[in-house]
């Protein structure tokens, strides 16, 4: 079962949701990655060290199935961007 | 980065806070003419738990940008506590230092605990005659060079921000050299500002005309230069936007953006000291929903409609500089 624990924020970026959206900087570009509020309530969680699949599902109304496979999406494009990594 | 500004502009008409500066410390290990801070203001210090309770405040609110500033504010023994807890909960951390301490070992240490945004560094001159004469430190320019090129070799970025003064304003092309060569951009800010205690001494090291003459041509000359040349360079975060034309506010003081000294006084901003509450009485959010607060924001607006420029500062009325001779707008930071 995928609880994306193996994920996160790379040393190079920063994460903070600022009104209800999420905005990753990453520090050597300055690039700026906004994303949206569903988004931001599982990075935070990641963040924070907890579950996003329990945060998206709890504060959303989205199965368990559903909420795994749009994280899986969301965080191989964070992945990509440079913003989480994968161990 | 555009939509960061979009992000930044809805915070403003929210009158949501997303940048913070923090004066750790009035302690200095340079003693410049210039200085406007009153470094025998006394009161009870911030505690560590302080801060870590204010920087859980700040995360709660979900602040973007925070500065820490003095003072020097590596000369705090709570710079480091403070830089990596705010690098934990993600905060866009820009030190604001006279980069005197900042050692190639400081660096690096800098990097890997507080791993911040960059640097906003003060560079007084071109040569150790005017450097060291506004520092009145000697030594510091040469120290400074060397600190900076440290920085670099971190990789992390630098702002040079140079008060443009009598001692300086023969050295302005010297000085757009040095930062040419290190990379880092280079700011000139020609206003100067009394003590906050009153004192009007860091006046009388104003800029003549002619000084300031040189420094606009050569500045929009540059300017020209490097939007021809141009197009892709790395632009960096804002730390704020100008304001959007349907606020009712002048500016973000009070509103957007929020200064603690190191007492634990909340402030609109580092201008602007007119005490919004304590956090040794109050939370920052019961300071932040006062009514004193709300009394500070209706009079940024009353200021705005008052029709001042959008340069002006509600803490810092125009005045006249250099006994008289010339008046300078302020540029916003």
């Amino acid at each position: 079962m995928n609880d994306f624990s193996n994920y996160q924020i790379t040393d190079g970026a920063r994460f903070r949701t600022v009104g209800d959206e999420g905005v990753f900087v990453l520090l050597g570009s300055s690039e700026v990655l906004v994303i949206n509020g569903s988004a931001a309530v599982a990075v935070d969680a990641l963040k924070r060290g907890r579950s996003p699949v329990n945060a998206v599902v709890e504060s959303f109304a989205i199965d368990i199935e559903t909420a795994r496979a749009d994280l899986a999406q969301l965080f191989t494009q964070l992945v990509e961007a440079g913003a989480l990594t994968s161990a | 980065m555009s939509e960061l500004v979009r992000i930044l502009r809805n915070a403003w008409l929210d009158k949501a806070l997303v940048t913070a500066t923090l004066e750790l410390t009035y302690a200095c290990n340079l003693n410049c003419v210039i200085c406007y801070n009153d470094v025998d203001l006394a009161g009870t210090r911030m505690t560590r738990q302080d801060y870590a309770t204010l920087l859980d405040a700040f995360d709660q609110i979900g602040l973007l940008n925070l500065t820490l500033s003095g003072g020097e504010p590596l000369a705090s023994p709570d710079f480091f506590f403070i830089g990596a807890r705010a690098r934990e909960l993600g905060f866009l951390v820009r030190i604001k230092s006279n980069g005197h301490a900042i050692d190639d070992a400081m660096a690096k240490k800098i990097k890997e605990e507080v791993g911040p945004y960059g640097f906003d560094i003060s560079l007084h001159g071109a040569s150790s005659e005017s450097h060291d004469a506004q520092t009145q430190r000697p030594g510091s320019f040469s120290r400074l060079l060397n600190n900076l090129e440290s920085i670099k070799r971190h990789g992390m970025r630098v702002k040079l921000n140079a008060p443009l003064t009598s001692l300086n304003e023969h050295e302005v092309e010297q000085m757009y050299d040095i930062a040419d060569r290190l990379g880092f951009p280079l700011r000139f800010d020609p206003q100067l500002t009394i003590k906050d205690n009153g004192d009007e001494s860091p006046l009388t090291m104003a800029v003549s005309n002619e000084g300031l003459a040189h420094w606009r041509e050569l500045t929009l000359e540059r300017s020209r230069a490097k939007r021809a040349a141009s197009q892709d360079q790395v632009e960096e975060a804002p730390r704020e936007v100008p304001p959007p034309r349907e606020s009712a506010q002048h500016c973000g003081a009070g509103s957007n953006g929020v200064t603690i000294d190191p007492f634990g006084t909340v402030l609109p901003c580092v201008q602007w000291r007119k005490p919004m509450g304590s956090l040794h009485t109050s939370s920052l959010a019961e300071i932040w929903g006062s009514s004193s607060a709300e009394d500070l924001r209706a009079e940024n607006r009353e200021f705005k409609a008052a029709g001042h420029a959008k340069g002006a500062c509600p803490g810092m009325p125009p005045r006249p500089q250099n006994n008289g001779k010339q008046r300078v707008l302020r540029v916003l930071p």
